[in-house]
């Protein structure tokens, strides 16, 4: 038997496709995986895993949010400054790393919600990131054992938008998959695409949820209903409402609860968390 | 801004709820297929999409209202001896039969 080469160091262009990957995908992750995708950009993703990370680390759910977007905003909606570039892009990021991130954000801002950046990322360090997912299937699985700390019960990942295969691999690692959708004709033809790239790549259950519901509108209220005709029991019943605060709390450098706590959005991340939390029989110590 | 904070009707549900002596109601939504499909025949481009997915099986509805004027009550059809219908339907020949051409002025 050939004996396991020991880990090459992470250097240099395409770093991660000369990883020992064979041994790794054998153990399931110790925590489950929802990954928050969606075909079209500007759905309002990132928004919706910080508010939902931020109603499930009020109910005492062990969470862990990952920022899996070149764009490194989800951060920002949790007491990251502009500039902190800190983030599992960079290669030699540990745990320990992790851990004093969050230690001193918590020590910052008060309510800490437990969160990996996506860091500070040239465009040739994407490029980078793009090619080896080419090539390693587990890019994504290998950064999550590296960087979630081992109390963790659920990692949300924040999902760049659209085919890139660093996207299709978080997709068909994930444990479940969320898919963020608003109630417009240009999400509702991206349904065959979805189904598609779903069929082909989710390995768990997905779900759907809308974003930035308008119902004043008839087009709003008629894609909702065509929506959960084409989706059936996997469409959320709570659709979350367009609401400029949740816009105003990132601006303000402030938590949706915080600012303004009688929102209904806050209403339906609470109901949405819940739901998650029942899905996985998480529950809080 | 739109509040609706002040209505509450998970509150009014748990009640109810409470009454009848059980924790909370199954969320039901009914008429699911109907509503949807009803819904996704007034927009042409969702029409297209539920084709794609094989889901055109909608019965007595137009493929594509908003084209077929007089399907779609959003857009009227014009009564029939609507002068400016008419005058433009006499014209179409004309202006299909009609070769433009442009002049270029010479250079003196």
């Amino acid at each position: 038997m050939r004996p396991e080469r020991p880990p090459e160091r992470q250097t240099g262009r395409y770093a991660y496709v000369s990883q020992p990957v064979a041994r790794v995908a054998e153990n399931p992750l110790p925590f489950t995986t929802i990954a928050l995708y969606s075909l079209k950009g500007g759905v309002g993703r990132t928004t919706l895993t910080a508010n939902i990370g931020v109603e499930l680390v009020r109910l005492g759910v062990k969470v862990m949010l990952i920022d899996a977007d070149h764009q490194n905003c989800l951060g920002l909606h949790l007491g990251m400054e502009v500039g902190e570039h800190f983030g599992h892009a960079r290669q030699e990021a540990t745990l320990t790393d992790v851990e004093d991130y969050n230690d001193m954000l918590a020590s910052r801002n008060g309510l800490a919600v437990p969160h990996i950046p996506f860091g500070h990322c040239t465009v040739d360090q994407a490029i980078d990131i793009e090619r080896a997912s080419v090539d390693d299937k587990l890019i994504f699985d290998r950064r999550l054992r590296t960087l979630v700390p081992p109390e963790t019960q659920l990692v949300l990942v924040d999902c760049q938008p659209g085919l890139s295969a660093w996207t299709r691999r978080i997709v068909a690692m994930a444990d479940r998959v969320l898919v963020v959708l608003t109630a417009d004709a240009s999400s509702y033809v991206t349904l065959p695409m979805l189904r598609d790239l779903l069929q082909s790549h989710a390995r768990g259950p997905v779900d759907f949820v809308i974003n930035q519901y308008d119902s004043r509108w008839p087009l709003p209220r008629d894609v909702r209903a065509a929506l959960g005709n084409a989706l059936g029991d996997q469409l959320y019943p709570w659709a979350v409402p367009f609401e400029p605060a949740i816009q105003e709390a990132m601006a303000k450098r402030r938590l949706l609860p915080e600012l303004a706590p009688d929102v209904q959005a806050v209403t339906v991340f609470r109901n949405i968390a819940n739901h998650i939390a029942e899905q996985l029989r998480i529950r809080s110590e | 801004m739109r509040r609706t904070s002040e209505i509450q009707p998970r509150d009014d549900v748990q009640n109810l709820a409470q009454q009848v002596g059980q924790s909370e109601f199954p969320y039901v939504e009914v008429r699911v297929a109907e509503r949807g499909r009803a819904a996704a025949t007034r927009w042409p481009l969702l029409v297209s999409t539920n084709r794609m997915l094989g889901m055109a099986g909608q019965e007595g509805q137009p493929a594509q209202p908003s084209r077929v004027r007089s399907a779609d009550p959003a857009f009227p059809a014009p009564p029939p001896d609507d002068p400016q219908t008419r005058d433009l339907e006499a014209a179409l020949p004309i202006i299909r039969s009609t070769r433009l051409y442009a002049t270029i002025p010479k250079e003196p």
